[in-house]
Parts: structure tokens; sequence; C-alpha cells
């Protein structure tokens, strides 16, 4: 360690000490002279061994190479600028796509031995295996007790009613109700206070909390003695028993994070197996020591099969299953989809390689000379190999810092435009673990592009280029060669890209021109929620009809606002927003019985509703008042609904049984509720009831301008009505249906962009071999037109050369791309992998660049002055 | 006999050596080898100053400026205790082989 400490100390203090030596010297010198003694020899290189001695000779090296890669890259700034916007849109872009799959899908979970924590799930039949549901109380009961495989077993789920009313508009925390083993299994201690126990899960003793760290900070004042104190809401007034740590996050995820977290009582309709159902608990276990997660999963599925022996009805269509809690978040198809992501964006990185190492054979063509003339003098392979490692190196490295900075902008822009949906979202962001793995490619990187050129600049041929006079013929023919190797692989492997990126654009295209079946544009809805909680019955009831009151009030006026075209109320599951409900149909007229595959989607609506979303009235009529006034007699039909139930004959005046006996008074135009993706399914719109209208419906509006100018007039019309209530945000039909392609959409522009960026890079790749190619055999031209050949001769001289080159490439790329298609099928649109179609575009495309990036050297060649070229040689 | 090299690892410890009774510069150290092996052995005067550079990284001697019999501006070199040990050492390595190798021709 000392001595370490020493030779650093000697590093530092090189200079001084090296000056020291050589006066040293000088003194054995003159003393030698004047006794006649032995002489001293070399004092150079005596100095450079004495200073090797010292032990950091290397690092001294290292520094003076990088001083000599400096001088050399600023002498050179074409080459240098361009090698440098290439590798830092190649690193950058690698940077900022690997920060998000990363954060989404590498990244492991903040908790002790995470892998250990898996996740239980019931599935649906059609997907078995696949993670992705909510379980049933009764059947988390059951598991709870049968099961013998995990430490604990424990749930979870969101729960309401938890509003702040204060002088300003209320504010809804976000609550989550958990089984109190919840925190063990996460291995999560509260920062403050202790976690509520078993004894609170129990009805009655459950209105304990604990608080986020930000809740505490903002509500509590960040005050330590903070356990014992209360808030109160709508449903009573809750105890703190504990603050959980600041970076402690469940659900792991959700762009807002949870504020407080409370006991799970499992309501005592949820502990038998009665006539409804609901699936509601996300379900989360630690597996004991030493079982694996395949016995866990063997384990639970046996349960569940005996469960389904004993309640078939409970598990006609339902499966489980048992997957780590990362799976469970990650999801296999966002896992896949990133990690698509982050393949295209190594092949833009590898253009970006390949190109700048082209770019330096380029360079090393030019500094044969100065290579041949060391060579000569006794440098080493190793040392000028070295320095050109080096060179590539320093490259890298500034690359990377432009990269980076690149990344750090388009991370934003990506966080911006990938789906709201994508878990973990919020956590996208240039950390420490990204900055690591973007200097480790930049190393990498520096290697990859560095290492051909560096051998290749270093193969000792020195008599040769001198002679030759600066123009080695064999040493430039083989660099030609190895050139023209690169720029093939340029080609191929935008070719790769490109095509990627068409398949993506043509998937996009296909999916726009679907009809969906509704005007979605300037289409507004915002939910209103009264309250509706009475004491009991007769209080609720009369809740509800005060409130129906206020949403009949509130329709007038919203009506009447400036900038609202037509206005009505909805219920159920909104047009694009993914959620839906479903009732099972009854047909008198059919001897057909309809089972829940055959469900219809039921909607309650007011008259206006239909005009308010353009929905087309196929025949009969839409709902009038008289429908208003009577809300059990009349249902409306979509085709897809009419074509299922009535099996080609005219619905219109028949009976059908949704919730209740009813009359079909007319059939309306299908509409694609899930979006372009999904058919559309049989529907129901049925009117709205002024009860329904009390409990909590959606407004739904059609503005005759720019939606975003009607919202604020409209949220305050609703919290005049409601003052008591959170009003949520509005939303559009347009965000939603922007939400439901927005994974496409984010598909096709990066790999767009990513095709563009490799073939810009490519085009520079072939530019630059065939302005080398044509410099190269000026002479040679000179000579052919000084003996007559014609000026379009030399161009389709070098054309063909260009051809050849972009040729194979090209041919190479659509082979790849054609294997390498068949990775992207899942994330394809009624577009095959192998769409001749896009083939073709995209070989006239490359083609065509190509063609543009070698006529500029071709036309420069055809105008080579004979007698200029034929003297200067 | 003619003289002779400086067997490779013997220069570090004959500079121990000569330093035990004294500090000294660089061409006395020299000198003083040469000298005392009665001109037997010749420091390859050049291996003498990478040597020492060695020496001073190990930390087995300090160097101090002073000022030479012509009065010149020189370092004078001087062991330091964990020099001396390394001396000892060397001296018992040395002494080791050498018995060692005696052995070897003696009975062989």
């Amino acid at each position: 360690m000392r001595e370490l400490l020493r030779r650093l100390h000697y590093f530092l203090n090189r200079r001084r000490l090296d000056a020291e030596l050589a006066d040293e010297m000088a003194f054995h010198r003159e003393m030698a002279a004047k006794t006649g003694g032995m002489p001293l020899g070399n004092t150079l290189r005596l100095r450079e061994e004495s200073r090797e001695a010292w032990g950091l000779m290397w690092l001294e090296r290292l520094l003076q190479d990088v001083k000599h890669a400096i001088r050399a890259l600023r002498a050179a700034p074409g080459f240098t600028a361009t090698a440098l916007i290439v590798l830092a849109l190649g690193i950058g872009a690698s940077t900022a796509i690997f920060s998000v799959v990363d954060a989404i899908v590498l990244r492991g979970l903040p908790f002790d031995d995470a892998d250990r924590i898996v996740s239980v799930s019931e599935t649906n039949k059609a997907r078995a295996g696949v993670p992705g549901g909510n379980a049933a109380p009764q059947n988390f009961l059951h598991w709870r007790a049968q099961q013998d495989v995990f430490e604990n077993i424990g749930a979870s789920a969101g729960i309401g009613g938890f509003t702040i009313r204060g002088d300003g508009p209320p504010e809804e925390l976000r609550a989550l109700q958990t089984t109190s083993n919840l925190f063990s299994i996460l291995r999560v201690h509260p920062a403050i206070g202790q976690p509520y126990s078993e004894a609170n899960e129990v009805d009655g003793n459950h209105r304990v909390m604990l608080i986020s760290d930000a809740l505490w900070r903002r509500r509590f004042n960040a005050d330590p003695n903070v356990v014992g104190r209360t808030m109160t809401f709508e449903s009573g007034t809750w105890q703190v028993v504990g603050v959980m740590p600041a970076e402690f996050r469940y659900p792991i995820g959700p762009a807002r994070a949870t504020d407080l977290w409370v006991p799970y009582v499992v309501a005592e309709r949820n502990k038998v197996r009665g006539q409804g159902r609901s699936y509601f608990l996300n379900v989360v276990a630690r597996l004991k020591p030493g079982v694996t997660l395949e016995q866990a999963r063997a384990r639970m599925e046996q349960i569940t099969a005996g469960l389904a022996t004993a309640h078939p009805t409970w598990f006609q269509d339902r499966g489980i299953a048992t997957v780590t809690l990362h799976d469970y978040i990650v999801g296999a198809s966002v896992k896949s989809w990133m990690l698509m992501l982050l393949g295209a964006v190594g092949f833009v990185l590898l253009i970006a390689c390949v190109n700048v190492a082209n770019l330096m054979l380029a360079r090393a063509s030019a500094r044969g000379r100065d290579v041949s003339i060391r060579t000569a003098l006794g440098a080493s392979r190793w040392q000028l190999a070295r320095g050109l490692l080096v060179e590539s190196l320093v490259l890298s490295s500034v690359g990377t810092i432009i990269g980076v900075a690149i990344a750090y902008w388009a991370v934003g822009v990506l966080r911006a435009s990938l789906p709201a949906t994508l878990p973990r979202l919020s956590l996208v962001a240039i950390d420490v673990r990204v900055l690591a793995i973007a200097a480790i490619v930049s190393v990498v990187t520096a290697l990859l592009f560095g290492i051909v050129p560096a051998l290749q600049a270093s193969r000792p041929t020195p008599s040769m280029t001198l002679r030759e006079g600066g123009r080695s013929a064999t040493a430039s023919l083989l660099r030609q060669q190895l050139r023209s190797l690169l720029v093939a692989a340029e080609v191929a492997l935008a070719v790769v890209l490109l095509v990627g990126a068409g398949l993506f654009v043509a998937s996009f295209s296909r999916l726009m021109s679907v009809p969906i079946g509704l005007d979605y544009h300037n289409v507004v809805s915002l939910p209103i929620w009264p309250r509706n909680t009475g004491k009991d019955a007769d209080a609720r009831k009369i809740m509800i009809e005060q409130n129906a009151t206020r949403v009949a009030d509130l329709m007038t006026r919203v009506q009447a606002l400036p900038g609202v075209e037509s206005a009505s109320l909805f219920f159920g599951g909104l047009p694009l927003s993914g959620s839906m409900t479903r009732g099972i149909v009854k047909v008198p007229a059919q001897q057909k019985q309809f089972d829940g595959d055959d469900a219809v989607d039921i909607r309650s609506v007011t008259p206006q509703y239909m005009h308010v979303i353009r929905q087309p009235l196929i025949k009969g009529r839409v709902f009038n008042n008289a429908d208003v006034l009577d809300p059990g007699a009349s249902v409306l039909l979509n085709q897809a609904a009419e074509r299922l139930y009535f099996e080609g004959t005219d619905a219109v005046g028949q009976a059908i049984d949704i919730a209740g006996m009813r009359r079909v008074v007319g059939v309306v135009a299908d509409i694609r509720l899930e979006g372009p993706e999904k058919d559309a399914r049989p529907q129901a719109f049925i009117p709205m009831t002024r009860s329904m209208s009390g409990q909590g419906v959606d407004l739904v509006l059609r503005a005759s301008g720019d939606p975003g100018s009607v919202i604020p007039s409209v949220r305050s019309a609703v919290q005049q009505a409601f003052p008591d209530v959170v009003v949520p945000e509005a939303r559009t039909f347009e965000e939603m249906f922007n939400t439901l392609i927005a994974q496409r959409k984010f598909n096709m522009l990066l790999l767009s962009l990513f095709g563009i960026l490799g073939v810009v890079i490519a085009a520079v790749g072939i530019y630059g071999v065939m302005a080398f190619v044509v410099d190269q055999r000026r002479t040679e031209f000179g000579v052919r037109m000084a003996l007559g050949a014609r000026r379009g001769g030399i161009v389709g001289m070098v054309l063909r050369r260009a051809a050849l080159y972009v040729g194979s490439g090209l041919v190479a790329g659509l082979g790849i791309a054609i294997g390498m298609s068949m990775l992207v099928k899942s994330f394809l649109f009624n577009v095959a992998p192998t769409e001749p179609l896009v083939y073709v575009a995209i070989a006239i495309l490359l083609s065509a660049v190509a063609l543009v990036a070698a006529l500029v050297p071709a036309l420069r060649a055809s105008r080579v002055d004979p007698i200029v070229a034929l003297r200067s040689s | 006999m003619h003289k002779k090299d400086m067997p490779a690892g013997a220069l570090v410890l004959l500079i121990l050596r000569v330093l035990r009774s004294g500090s000294l510069h660089g061409y006395a150290i020299a000198q003083r080898i040469h000298t005392l092996s009665s001109d037997q052995l010749r420091v390859e005067e050049g291996s003498l100053y990478p040597a020492l550079q060695k020496i001073l990284v190990k930390g087995w001697v300090t160097a101090a400026w002073g000022t030479s019999e012509t009065g010149r501006k020189v370092r004078f070199y001087k062991l330091t205790r964990a020099g001396l040990k390394q001396l000892d050492a060397e001296a018992t390595d040395y002494d080791r082989l050498n018995r060692a190798i005696r052995a070897i021709l003696d009975h062989a």
C-alpha cells in the first residue's frame, strides 16, 4: 500500500524527478570524465529505464497516446465530426432504449430476496398459465388454508373512501387494503411505528393505517410522534400506526403512488361461496426456504384442481397462474416487446460501429506513409495498433458523452410517448446503472470499430509503401476489399432495420384504416361520482333521488354551456376505455340458449348518446322521451347482437331478455369498443333510469370545437353541482383511442427513426468508399478518357462497382430480414412477416438511396480532366 | 579473470551493502562497489540508476540533497530500516545459495 502511494507520488512529480535524475547522471558523467572512469551509456534510455522503475510507465504512455490521439483527431476535423455524430447517435439511442428496458423489464424489485416473492392469480382458461387476473376472496381463503409451500400468502386490493375534505377542493387519497402479513412477505418494516397485525383484520379493530413518507410530510409535517394521531374520512376516524420508508412503493408501477395502507377485512359475504362472485384480490406470497417456484406452482394447481371438483361452477372457465412477482408485474408480452426494441437499437449501434470502422480504414489509407515511416524507424506493430486503439477509445468516449446527453433528452420523449399503462414507466431515468452500461457499451464499441483498422493499418509493409510514393498497391487493395465488405455489411444491417420499420408502418396504416364505427374526435367524458353512502337503505334512497335531481339540473346547464354541441349520460364501460359490463341474454323466440360466451355488452344511455358519438342508426329508431319514462321497456341492439340473437331475422319489434324483458326498438351500427384490433361484440343499449343517474355515471359530450376549451367550464359546473366530491380528470375519446394504439404507434415511429438512421449512416458509408475508389483510380480514368472513353461509360463503371457492394449487401440483408421477421410476428397487425410489398419497397428505397450516394463520386470521376490526371502522377 | 558483469539481482544487494556504512551519492556507490571488489566487479554504470529508482520506490533507501566533494549539489542515498532488513534477508539468501552451489561443486 505504502509502495503504491510512493509510486503515485513519483508519477505525479515525474517531471521534476526526471529533471533531477538527468542532473544526477550529468554529475556522474563529469566525475567519470575527471577520473577516467567508465562511460555511462545512453542517458536517455537509462532515464527511461529508471522511470520504468517507478512503475506507472504504462499510465504515462497511455496519457501520451491519448494526447497523440486528440492531436490526430483535431487534425482531421471532417473525419472526427462524422465519426462523433454517428457514434453519439448510436450510443445515445442505445442508452435511451436501455434505460427504458432496464427500468421496465430488467431491474429487480426493491425487496429483500425479491425472486422468492411470487404472485398467485386466477386466469382465464382460454389463456391458461398467463398471469394477469385477480383472485376471488373465497379462493384466496382456500389457498391460504391449504397451501404448505409459502412462508406467508397475503392479498391486497385498492379501496376508496379516503377523501380529505377541508377548506379547499377535496383531495382523494390512494389507499390499499392488505392482509397484515404483506409486510413480512415483502420484508419491509415501517420507518416509524409498527405494521398492523392480524388482530386488525377484524371489523371494528380495522381503523388503523400505515401512511406513506410523502403523506407524513405533507399532512403531519414529518412529526416523529405521529403514531397515535388520527385522520377522519367519511369511512370513520383512522389511527396512524406507522410511517413506511420513503423508498417503499407498493403496488409497484402506477404513476400515482399509494398514500396509505389499511388492514383488509374479509367481508362476511366473501367468506362463503354464494351467488355473486368478484375477482379483485392481488395475491402475493413468499416461497418457503428450499421450495422452488415449480414445486409451488404444482402444489397450487393441485389445490385449485381440488377446489374445482368441490365447486365446479366457480372454476368452469378459470385457471391459476403462479409466477414470480417480477414476471407478474412485467408480463411476458411487455418483456418480449422491450427486448425487441433493445434488439432493434442494437442494430443501429452495430451500423454505427461498422461505419466508423470504415471511416477509420479510410483514414488509415491516408496515413499509410506515416505508419510506414514509423515502422521503418522501429515502432512495433503493437505500438502502432495501440495508438489506433487509443484513438478509437477517445472517439467512443467523447461520442458517449454526447450520446448520454442525447439520451437524457430522449428519455423524456420516450417516457411521454410510451403507453402510460406500461408497468414501472415512472421509474425510467438515466441513472448510475444506465451510465455504467453506457460506459461499457462505449468501450465495446471502440473495440468493435477499432480493432480491424488497428490490425489492418499496422500491417508491416514499410518498403513497399515508401517506394511507391505513398500508394501501396497491395495494402490499399486489401484495405479496399475490406472496406467494400464493411459497406455491404452496413447495407445489410440497414435493410434489416428498414424491413422492420416497413412492417411496423404497414401494420400501423392497416390499423388506422379499420373503421371503428364512432366519431371519437371532440368527444369528452367526465365521471360524476356523487356520494351515496347513506346510514341505511332509506337514507341512501333519498340521497340517490337528490343526486338524480342535481344530475338532471347539471345536464341542462352543461347543454347550455358555450362550446358544447350535445351532451348525454352513460353507464357501463366507456367505448375505447377497455372496461365493460356484460350480461346473459335470453330470446323467447329462439330455441338456442345463449351462455357466457354469447354475453352481451350492456350500456345504459340517455337518448342523446347516439347523437353525441355519431353512432349510425341502421333501422328502427333511437330512444325518445317515452323510453325515458318507461326505461324497462325498450332496448337498442347493434348489428352484431341482431345477427347473433336473431340469426338473420329482423330484430326490431321482437322481445329479448336483457336485464328484464324488453322490446327491440332499433338497430345501430357496430362499434369496435375495444379499439380497431378487436371485432365488434354484441352490444345492447338500455335507457338510463333515474336511480342509475343518481349513483354515478359518465357525462359524455361533444364539443363544437377543441374539447380542451370546454373541459374547464364543464368541470366547474360539475363541482358546483356536487361541491363535496372530487371531480376526476376529464378524458377525451381521442386520448383513449390514442392509448389503445400507443404501442403500435410508438413501435412504428421508433423503428422508422432507427430505419432512417440506419439508411443515412449506410449512405455515408457508400459515399465514402466510392469517393475513395474514384480518387484512387483518378489516373486510370484519365487514361481511359484520353483513349476515348465516354463520360457515361466512366459513370457506369463506378456505378457498377457500387452496385456490386450494395447489391450483395441488399441480398444478404433481405435474407437476414426474412429470417428475423418471424421474431416480430406477434407485434404485427394484419401484416404477414414476409409481406412481399414491404420487402420490395425497401429494396427499391435502399437502391435509390445507394444510387444517389454513389452517383456523386461517379459524376466526379467522369469530370476528371485527362491532362491534369496524367500530369499529377 | 575478466572483469565480470553483475549477476542479476546482485546489484541491489551490493548497493544496499555499501550504503550500510553511510549515505553516498550515485557515482560514489559505483566507485565503492568497484574498489571493494578489488576491481573484479564492474558496475554497469547505466544499470545503477534504474536500480536506485527501484530501491527508492520500494522504500529501502531515501534520497536527500547534499554537496559532493567537488562542491556540486547532488543526491545522497541513505539506507532505511526497511532497507537494512532487506539487506539482511538478501545476504542470508545469498549465503545459503552460495553454500549450496559450493557443496555441489565440492562433492559432485
